[in-house]
């Protein structure tokens, strides 16, 4: 079932059958972003500012909730989107805190989708710089990390990487910073390298990572 | 009364402060020891590196965890070593380094603030000279730093007055320099961007002739025969100067520098009074030997060494650096043969300067799975293979072999 605006609108005021609770929910607890169908492409732009306003102000406290936009004049289905988004990220953090896996790493996916721009994430356990182009999943079963990019990442503590198959646990040490490339294309395979010995890389690749993670 | 006798006492406490300054000074001055004759530079499993010295490279055993302490993390193998002395420029600060041993350590001498500064070449040009060449952090502007290593004063800086990458290309890769009276010859190349975590390089090599010291243009050559002219000779040489004042550069084509591998590996030559590539001299090879190459030393008399990859031995990028797979071959540069393979172990760790002249012996820095980390010892008047030094203890690469003092 198609998530769109009116569908939330209509689960925020208890007006859905079933199905769509059902179908809400799960897209609310699911970490892929599909685009959300909007009435027109300006109401997009206004959510799209309004929500990265909103998460840029919450993103690194627990309380969450309490932040609501703040204009009245928005449209009434965006503050519920937003206010959904807001429940998400909180049933995100409330599932990922309260697993006990002490090694693994606490995130679940990440996308990184811009060509240019590098995302920063602050965890618990790391933090973490994910390169232009660039997803991660963490199977959650057995903790394997599926990886196509590149990530820049500082443990706070030594924690161990799946990247799966054979010789791709990864163990990084607590205050180092790692760079980890790992393409499905090309027969590069899964290179681990710390921020300190990038001189070991080819020049053309030290090249790319000290632009683009400005190390 | 108190307040006076507090104050002499304070002046007493400084002046025995004083004296204890000055006497760790002079112990601290007299600590700097006798220059040894070599100096190696070792990498750990853990990424840790180690600079070491010794006299005798053909005997004994070193454990560098014991006689020395691992690097701090801002100096790396990227070093020039010249007169007992060892300078670095540091990646993120831009600042670029003396230091000499001190206690079996490196200690900073002084110091030097540079400027958007991404060093790919040094030449000396001159006793206490030294011409860094290098990019701005943008990687696509030739910049230069000419430097008086001996007060550690910039003379001068500025931009290389050479091409820079349009269309598709974004980035540069200054692959050797070579001075010659007052023309500089410098070799580059240009780079797309990475897509998908693959990078890859122009197909053509590209020679510009500046006036040393302007650094004005006054002339640039393409070269389509292969591409990635030489390296990062900081890191590992590519390049020499014969007896008769010929200039050798090796393309590097392969996945570990340009990335073009159906490319060859080659040697390109600049004759003495020429000012183009010798388009008649194309030593290939990757036809002759069947692998890509990184590393070129002369031995003097017409003969090189080259360090060649095993292609059928690795993967891909990822273990190319950890499985012993390099082999060593010795080239008569004149007549472009291949005199023969050396009879080494394999050597792992994708690129490192680990050849030596000294006269009549050349010296060999291998890291075998099966043999050890040895210092080998090529007799060039015997023709014989010795095994020397070895180092031992944490040892996973030896990166670096350098004549401390010639």
């Amino acid at each position: 079932m198609k998530i769109n605006a009116d569908l939330i609108e209509k689960y925020h005021d208890d007006r859905c059958t079933p199905e769509e609770r059902k179908a809400v929910e799960d897209w609310l607890l699911n970490c892929e972003v599909d685009d959300l169908e909007f009435h027109s492409e300006k109401d997009k732009q206004i959510t799209k500012a309004d929500i990265w306003n909103g998460l840029d102000a919450i993103l690194p406290k627990e309380e969450v909730a309490k932040v609501v936009p703040k204009s009245a004049s928005f449209y009434m289905w965006k503050g519920a989107i937003a206010a959904s988004l807001v429940i998400g990220l909180l049933s995100f953090a409330f599932y990922y805190f309260n697993q006990s896996r002490p090694t693994a790493v606490d995130f679940v996916a990440f996308h990184n989708k811009s060509s240019l721009k590098v995302n920063h994430i602050n965890a618990r356990e790391y933090d973490l710089s994910v390169g232009p182009e660039t997803f991660a999943e963490v199977n959650e079963n057995n903790g394997i990390i599926d990886l196509s990019g590149s990530i820049l990442i500082s443990p706070k503590k030594d924690i161990d990487l799946n990247f799966g198959g054979a010789k791709s646990k990864v163990s990084l040490k607590k205050g180092q910073t790692y760079i980890i490339l790992n393409y499905n294309t090309g027969n590069q395979g899964l290179l681990v390298v710390n921020e300190k010995n990038l001189i070991h890389l080819p020049p053309v690749m030290q090249k790319k990572l000290t632009y683009e993670f400005g190390i | 009364m108190q307040f006076f006798l507090a104050r002499k006492l304070r002046n007493i406490s400084t002046i025995l402060m004083l004296m204890l300054y000055f006497s760790a000074c002079k112990n601290s001055s007299s600590s700097l020891e006798k220059i040894q004759k070599y100096s190696i530079h070792i990498l750990d499993m853990s990424g840790k590196e180690y600079v070491l010295t010794t006299d005798d490279l053909d005997a004994g055993s070193i454990n560098p965890d014991e006689v020395t302490e691992a690097l701090p993390d801002s100096i790396s193998r990227d070093i020039i070593v010249k007169d007992g002395n060892y300078y670095h420029l540091a990646r993120k600060s831009d600042v670029f380094t003396k230091y000499a041993l001190k206690n079996h350590k490196l200690a900073a001498v002084s110091k030097l603030q540079l400027k958007d500064f991404d060093q790919e070449n040094f030449i000396w040009v001159g006793k206490d000279s030294l011409l860094l060449s290098g990019l701005n952090h943008g990687f696509n502007m030739g910049r230069y730093y000419l430097i008086n290593t001996k007060e550690m004063s910039i003379i001068a800086f500025g931009l290389l007055d050479i091409g820079q990458p349009t269309g598709k290309f974004i980035t540069t890769s200054i692959g050797f320099v070579k001075k010659r009276k007052d023309t500089l010859f410098v070799g580059y190349t240009f780079h797309p961007p990475m897509r998908n975590g693959t990078f890859t390089t122009s197909d053509t090599i590209y020679v510009s002739r500046l006036v040393y010291p302007s650094m004005k243009s006054i002339g640039l050559e393409k070269e389509v025969r292969s591409t990635y002219p030489a390296g990062v000779n900081n890191v590992q040489t590519n390049e020499f100067t014969d007896e008769k004042g010929d200039f050798y550069f090796m393309s590097c084509p392969g996945i570990a520098m340009g990335n073009r591998p159906e490319l060859p590996t080659a040697i390109f030559r600049i004759k003495h009074q020429s000012l183009q590539i010798d388009k008649a001299y194309f030593f290939n090879l990757s036809t002759l030997i069947g692998n890509h190459a990184y590393g070129l030393w002369y031995l003097g008399n017409g003969k090189a060494i080259a360090r060649l990859e095993r292609k059928d031995l690795f993967k891909g990028l990822a273990d190319h650096y950890s499985t012993p797979h390099f082999e060593f071959y010795l080239l008569d540069i004149a007549k472009q043969k291949v005199v023969k393979k050396l009879d080494l172990p394999l050597d792992k760790g994708t690129r490192k300067d680990c050849i030596i002249i000294d006269r009549d012996k050349v010296y060999i820095a291998v890291n075998s799975e099966t043999d050890g980390n040895y210092i080998w010892n090529y007799d060039l008047i015997t023709d014989k293979l010795t095994k020397g030094l070895k180092l031992g203890g944490v040892t996973a690469f030896i990166v670096r072999l350098d004549k401390l003092v010639d």
